[in-house]
Order: structure tokens, then sequence, then C-alpha cells
């Protein structure tokens, strides 16, 4: 950048990495916040903005603040809390977090709580790995759409290129992901003079909830192996698996992984426990040049002493956990789930059938006078306008234009009037187009 | 698998060599029942002084009770109840000239996530940066870990010296001048480095010396000249135990000559003993570098409940200023004077000074050889002794055989402390002096800021011990402020010049 346009910016005393990292700009931002900036409530904001754009639990966050106010409130909170600790991580929750992986992935063997690091959340603990394994300009390949904080992570401090194997709503099954993709994808980068060295999968999806087949996930990493390729596999919605028939397969669960010291992998309390206000995410990994090359850099990513302690104390209580939290959350993720999908139906709106995640996946491609990017904006300007926030594909870098995701995981009131001001810009939009 | 499958990158992550023996050393801590032979850590800065007063506010568990709305994605420049907090707070403990704005305001999980995230938008790797050393250290924290490890800046080490240059009117060891930034700064320059800015921590760590308000303002107009940033860390701000002393924050001062260039850091850690909860703070009014930041401020986030009680517990700024900290600067001075008497009683000379929770020694004298070597050689003897303190080669001290102490603990733990150092210590005279000799005699002497640490005799009739005895005389009266280079000069210009002869000959 010039020096002059340095200036026009009134970013004289920024450095040029700094305004490479300003650079990225995401459509969704505005949707997300307007409903900060004027939220909806029920009883005092009726007319605010419904924010169905951002993927967090509100629907079983009550279940969690209660239990978080039950130990905070009995807690005494003694001197090693006030100091510094290991900022790999107490003991003491990385061996809660081993035990709770352990069970949860159904992992091959147990845990070792030497193999995990807790960072201030998933994000944080990607970009961490993200400068451990790849300089700058190293490529990731990675299927698309894709959640873009992914992108955030990896783009900012590791600088790493990230290289999309765009996956299509032409395909039998909209969106799958097949190794051949990859691969293909793969060359075209190396013609490009690409050198790829890793490959970052979400799993359950983000955004479109899919669960791999654990034929998939192995097809992936053996794929991974024939390039020497690290994965990365973020799991963070691993407990956010609602369908009663759906099967979940951690990389922790797989027998005869063909690369573990290239195999990572991430969760975090923030989903699957309804907490992104906490910031706590897990990163587990068989390296141990990996986990003492973080461990360089994690007191830059380190979570308070007293949450660690709270949130060990969350994990040891195996009967709010099993029997109270878990099923429960599974039972209103389920409810909510049904109900937005029933109403997309009755709207004719196709729409991904998945069992995970916390949002469903829809084809608003119908609504569109011609299936562009800008038209599928200006449908997500309209929603937002009509006080509901949804995110549009092409903030995922999904290829297909007139796909939105849309958070289900929200009061169920909240929800039945967001699905009501969702109807009325469809409605409007198919008197226009008639 | 070898390391070369991870980036090069990680070549700059690479542990440092921890020898076996001495893990297992520190594996089995000092515990009063427990384990009274166990290892006693006087490494890491940390305020052991205060735990009850601080654990007294969060008696009422109204304070740290969780709240529905925590649980959600808050502000990424920190809640806003906690930045207003940070700001009163700042206005009344630097005596602010303006009012502190919320909105100067970005919080971090500590301060170096402050630092190593401004330096990434300041600054492009390869630039430099200016660091006065000895500068703050020690484990794989420390400056020169944030500057270097994400952002890739080069720190341009200002070495300062034991050696006191009174030619130049310096008048303490390891005095900061502007000369000295100066020198640094054309050096780096001519080698092509493109110097972006100079870090300040005030009071200074490992030192604890306290910049006076004349050498800020002249750091301050260097930097300007030059136009480079300048970072002040003031995380110690209110470790300052001795009532009077002057001390002044950038935010007192009445004039800065570049505002958009110049930035405060501050946090809990230290002035609250609360490192655990992992807070830094970073004041500027460049709104452009606040932006700059936000891109990276998410990925150095705190719990929004971690912040509450953060927020709680500085709003009642009656019980900070009246019941906190007289008590804590009480128990400072306390355990600062067991240390700094029982260092003179063992014949260590130290920098005595009124802020931080570490004094800097010299044990220059106890080296086989003013060397690295030498001075790895005597921690290594002291740890196996089961005391550790940090070397100055963890704070860039270019001179070997400083140790910076921690002196922040109960004072029967540095009593126990003190009897492990003197094994060494004694050991060592033995060593060097192939005898006995009494406890209490003193070869050389450390420049102190006020009284006299010792009244100490030397028996050697060798001339170095002669004129440390005149040396320690000197100090100890008001002769030199009577006798300065200057009026020496003035009164006695034939000498003065045959002196200067001599040494520019002498330099040749």
């Amino acid at each position: 950048m010039s020096r002059l346009e340095k200036y026009d910016y009134g970013e004289d005393w920024l450095s040029d990495r700094a305004v490479r990292y300003r650079k990225r700009f995401n459509v969704k931002s505005t949707g997300d916040s307007k409903c900060t900036k004027n939220p909806y409530h029920p009883d005092t904001n009726p007319n605010g903005y419904i924010n169905l754009g951002i993927s967090g639990n509100t629907l079983s966050s009550k279940i969690v603040a209660e239990k978080m106010e039950q130990i905070t409130k009995n807690m005494t909170i003694s001197p090693e809390l006030l100091h510094y600790h290991d900022f790999r991580g107490t003991a003491e929750l990385r061996t809660e977090v081993a035990k709770f992986l352990t069970k949860h992935t159904h992992a091959v063997s147990p845990v070792n709580a030497d193999n995990l690091m807790v960072l201030n959340g998933c994000s944080a603990a990607t970009a961490a790995l993200g400068m451990v394994l790849f300089d700058p300009g190293d490529g990731v390949i990675v299927p698309s759409p894709l959640y873009n904080g992914m992108n955030e992570s990896m783009c900012r401090m590791p600088e790493v290129q990230i290289i999309y194997a765009d996956l299509d709503d032409k395909s039998e099954i909209p969106f799958q992901l097949t190794v051949e993709k990859l691969e293909s994808r793969f060359k075209e980068a190396e013609k490009e003079g690409v050198k790829i060295r890793g490959l970052f999968l979400i799993n359950p999806h983000n955004p479109t909830g899919d669960i791999y087949p654990e034929s998939v996930l192995r097809q992936c990493l053996e794929f991974a192996k024939r390039h020497s390729l690290h994965v990365i596999v973020d799991e963070i919605y691993m407990l956010s698996v609602f369908g009663e028939d759906a099967k979940f397969t951690s990389v922790l669960s797989l027998e005869g992984l063909p690369d573990p010291q290239r195999t990572h992998m991430v969760w975090g309390f923030s989903k699957d426990f309804c907490m992104c206000g906490l910031r706590c995410g897990v990163l587990h990994s068989w390296n141990k040049h990996v986990i003492s090359g973080l461990g360089k850099i994690n007191n830059f990513f380190s979570v308070p002493t007293l949450v660690q302690a709270v949130l060990s104390h969350m994990l040891q209580d195996k009967t709010w956990l099993e029997e109270n939290y878990i099923p429960t959350n599974h039972q209103l993720l389920r409810e909510s789930h049904r109900i937005l999908t029933e109403e997309l139906t009755k709207l004719g709106i196709p729409h991904l059938k998945r069992s995970a995640g916390l949002y469903v996946w829809v084809n608003m491609q119908k609504y569109l006078p011609s299936i562009s990017f800008e038209e599928e904006l200006k449908l997500f300007e309209e929603f937002v306008e009509n006080g509901v926030n949804i995110s549009p594909g092409q903030s995922y870098y999904c290829r297909s234009p007139g796909w939105f995701r849309i958070v289900f995981a929200v009061p169920l009131d909240t929800l039945k009037v967001a699905i009501g001001r969702i109807g009325t810009v469809l409605e409007n939009r198919k008197l226009s187009l008639l | 698998m070898s390391t070369a499958v991870l980036s090069k990158r990680y070549l700059r992550f690479l542990p440092d060599d921890q020898e076996e023996d001495c893990e297992l050393i520190r594996s089995k801590p000092y515990d009063e029942k427990e384990n009274p032979d166990g290892f006693i850590s006087l490494e890491t800065s940390e305020n052991h002084l205060c735990d009850d007063l601080i654990l007294s506010k969060f008696v009422d568990s109204k304070i740290h009770a969780m709240q529905p709305w925590m649980l959600q994605y808050c502000n990424p420049r920190g809640i806003d109840k906690l930045r207003d907090a940070v700001a009163r707070h700042l206005s009344c403990q630097a005596k602010s000239r303006q009012p502190v704005r919320a909105d100067d305001i970005t919080i971090f999980n500590g301060a170096e996530s402050v630092i190593t995230s401004l330096m990434q938008v300041i600054c492009d790797p390869e630039d430099g940066f200016l660091v006065p050393s000895p500068c703050y250290g020690g484990g794989m924290l420390g400056i020169t870990n944030s500057l270097i490890r994400i952002p890739q800046v080069k720190p341009i080490l200002v070495h300062l010296e034991s050696r006191v240059n009174f030619e130049a009117g310096e008048t303490r060891p390891f005095q900061l001048t502007v000369p000295r930034l100066e020198a640094a700064y054309k050096k780096a320059v001519e080698q092509g480095v493109k110097v972006k800015g100079i870090f300040l921590i005030n009071p200074n760590n490992p030192t604890g010396e306290i910049y006076d308000c004349q050498l800020l303002k002249e750091c301050l107009d260097f930097a300007n000249r030059n136009s480079l940033h300048v970072v002040i860390d003031e995380i110690y701000m209110g470790t300052i135990f001795h009532p009077n002393v002057n001390f002044t924050s950038v935010l007192n001062l009445d004039h800065i000559p570049d505002p958009q260039r110049t930035h405060l850091i501050w946090g809990i850690s230290k002035d609250f003993g609360m490192a655990g909860f992992r807070v830094g703070v970073l004041h500027t009014l460049n709104q452009s570098i606040h932006k700059g930041l936000e891109y990276l401020a998410y990925f150095h986030n705190i719990s929004a409940s971690t912040q509450n009680m953060l927020a709680e517990f500085l709003s009642d700024a009656d019980w900070v200023k009246n019941v906190f900290f007289p008590a804590n600067h009480q128990r400072l001075r306390e355990s600062h004077q067991c240390m700094s008497e029982g260092l003179t009683e063992l014949g260590i000379p130290h920098l005595q000074r009124s802020s931080g929770l570490y004094i800097w020694a010299d044990f220059r004298l106890y080296l086989s050889a003013p060397t690295k070597e030498a001075e790895v050689k005597l921690h290594r003897q002291l740890l196996k002794a089961g005391i550790g303190i940090r070397t100055g080669e963890e704070f860039s001290c270019q001179e070997p055989g400083w140790f910076r102490i921690i002196f922040a603990h109960p004072v029967p733990i540095l009593k126990i402390a003190l009897k492990r150092i003197a094994s060494v210590v004694n050991e060592r005279r033995k060593e060097i002096c192939g005898g006995e000799l009494e406890m209490g005699e003193c070869f050389g002497v450390a420049e102190t800021s006020g009284s006299c640490q010792t009244d100490t005799t030397t028996s050697g009739e060798k001339v170095e011990d002669l004129m440390a005895t005149l040396h320690h005389q000197l100090k100890s009266t008001d002769w030199l402020k009577e006798n300065t280079a200057d009026i020496w000069v003035k009164e006695n210009p034939e000498l003065y010049k045959e002196y200067k002869d001599a040494a520019d000959k002498s330099k040749e």
C-alpha cells in the first residue's frame, strides 16, 4: 500500500501488516453489528433486530447459566487462583477435559492431558496452531462453504493462504465433500505455485450441519498423508449432534490413523456449552514438537485461572452433564430445529436436513430474480431491514449463490417471531417476482 | 518426528534447554509443613503478600457469580463496565491531567498480549524497537519474546551499565539517558534497521528504577524528533512502596509532544497481585491503532465474567486507595527491608530502590570469571541449594553477574532463602579467597540511592580494596552532591585537561 493511500485512511501510524489485517471485510458484519446495537427483546425491545446470524446457543444457555451461578456462588477462591499458572492450562482442567473427551469422542485410547493445551478460544487455538505448523504464504486447503471465522484465525497472525476446494449445490447431495474435489483443487493450486501444507476440516460442519461419515474422514486423512499435510480438525460442535440416530466420528476415535503426528484436533466450550463469552478452547496434538512450540506462545492466549477452575468443576459434575444438560440440550435443539425446518418446508424453501450444529443451511434461490451474489446480498439486506439477521452464503465463501445460514438455537418465542419476519420478506418478494 | 515438518517460524519458538536435574529440583516446591527443604522460587515477579486483602473482596459472592449475559460474545475491546472502571482507576492512580476516557482503552489477556499485538500493528517484520536493557524478561515471558515471537520485531537493546559515567553527568548505575538512546538509534539506522519506536518500563523491571519527569520528557522529545512510537509500560505503577517517592506517569505530563504515537500499558498482575486474572490494558489516544487492534483483540479476549469481577473490584476506589494500597505497600516495605538487609549482611551489593517486587543484585564478585558461563554456573549452584533467582542474562544484561531477586514473599520464606543464598555465597567466598572471612565483609559496593547499606571495612590491603572502601565512603555521604564532576572541572581546568589528554591517549 502506498504511503498516500495509507494517509488517506488516516493510517499513517499503521504497519503494512495492520492494513492487511484490516482489509478483510465480511458482508455479514453489517447485520451482526445492527443486532448488537439494537438487539431484540420480547418485552423491552420488540422492534429490535433478531440475530440468527451468529452461531451461538442461547436456547440452552439458561441451564448452563444456572449451573455456573451455582458453582461460582459456592466456590471459595483460593490464593492459587490469583496467580500465574501453567500456560498449557491448569493440570486440573486438562485432566477433566481429557476424561471428558475420552468419553464423548469415543477415543481409541484414553486422551492424555499432556497432549492438550487450553487457550482462550478455538479461534485462538487455530491461530496458534497455524503459526507453529505453517509459514506465511503457505497454503491450507479447505472445503467451501466454510465458516468465516477460520479465515480470520488463519489469515491474520499465521498469514496463511486459504485454498478453497469449492463444493457446490450441483452435486447429488448438495455441498457433499469428496476427496476427489480435494485432490483436484490441490493439483490446481500446485500448478499455480502455492505450497500447500495443510488441510482444515470442521466436523460437524459449519455452515451446512453435515457430519462427515467415517469413510470420508479416513479418505481425507489419507489424502493428507499422501501429500504430507498437517490436518486440523475443528470438532467444536461435537456435543451439538442432536439427531437421535446421528453418528459422529471424532478423529480421536479412529483406529489406525494414517498420520497421527500430523493430525490435530480443536474443541471448545463456546458452542456445546453455550458459553462463547467465556473464551475457552482446547487443542489436542500427539506431536510433542507442536506442543512444545505452542508452549512458547501460549502465554499470549491464556485463560484466567478462575475460569479454568469453574470449568473443571462443571466437567466434574457427571450427573449434571450426562443426565441433565446434554440430553436436555439435545432435546431443545431438536425441537427448535423441527420448528424452523417445518416452517421452511411450509414456505417451500429447500434446505439441508441435518442433525448437527446450531443452524440450517437453506436455499433461497427461488426468491432471487436472478441467481447471483448481488441478488443474494440484496435479499440479505431486506431481511436485515425487516429485523431479522440471517447470513448470506457469500460470507461463507459459498460458490453457489442464493444459500443462507439460519441459526435456530434461540429461545422458541424469539425463533417464531423471526420466522414470521422471514416469511413476511419472502411473501413480499414472491409478490414482486410475479 | 523431526521438527523439519513444522514451520520455519517454529524455529523461533524452540524450547529452552532445561537440564533434567533442575526440573527435578523445581518439581518439589517449598511447603512450611510438608516440605520445608523444598525449592524456593524467587523468580517470577508476583506479589504473594496481598492474597488475603484481594480475597477479602471476593467473599461477597455477588462479585464472582456468573450471570447469563456473561456467557455470550461481548465487545472485543473489553466490556464497557471494565473499561470505565479502568479509566477511573488510572485517572486517579496516575494523576492524569485529563480524565482518562474508556474509549481510549482496549483490554487484553495480559500485558504481553498488549505488547505483541501493538507491535504487529505498528511494526512490520524486521522493524526495530529500542529497548533499554537490562529489560524485563525471565522464563519465556519478557519484552524480547513479545517482540520477536509473533511480530518478528528486532529488539534494539540499549545496554545500560553498572559503571556510572560521571563525565556524562550520570549519577546512578544502569541509568537511562537520551544520549544512550540516540547512540543506539543511530547505530541501528546505519545498519539499515527501520526503527519504529522505544519501549520503556517505568517503574523499571528489573532494576526498580523510577524515571524522573525530566528524563521522560527528554525521551518523548527524542522520539518525536525521529517520529518514533513510545510504548510506556507502567505496570508497576502501584508497587511504589515508599511514600513520598515521585513518580510521573505519562498521563500526568503537561505536554506530550506526539500523543498519537504515545501508548501506555498497564495491568493488574503486579499492582494487585492478580496475574492469574490475565488482564492487560492499552491506553492510547490513537483511534487508528485501536481500530487496527480490533482484528487482533478478539484473539486475546478474556471471559466477560472475569472482566466483570475486576470492574466491581476496581470500582471500590475508596477501598483500593485507603485500605489495599497502604496495607500492601507496608508489607512490601517490610519484605524489601528484610531482603535488602539480608543481602547486605551477606556482602551482596544491590540497587536499593522504592518500587517493584524485586531487587537487582550484584553477584559479580562471586563469579569464577566475568562470563555468562560463570553466571549460569552460579545460578545452578543456587538452584542446587534450593533457591531460584533469575540471571541477568534473562534480562539481556550485558554484564554477567547481576541477578533479580523477588522479595514479595512473606518474611519467613525470605529468611530461609537468604540462608540458602548465604551457603552458596560463603562457599564461593572461600573458594575465591582460599580461607575464612568474616561475614559482612564487602569486596565492593553498589550504588544506592539513599543511606549507606552497611558499615563495611575491608581487611585486604590491595589497591582494589582501598578503592572500594573509598568508593563506598564517597557514596554514603553528600560529598558527591557537593562535588559534582562539573564543579570539579570548573575549579581545576588544567588538571581536567591533563586527565582528558591521558584518557584520550589510552583509548587509542
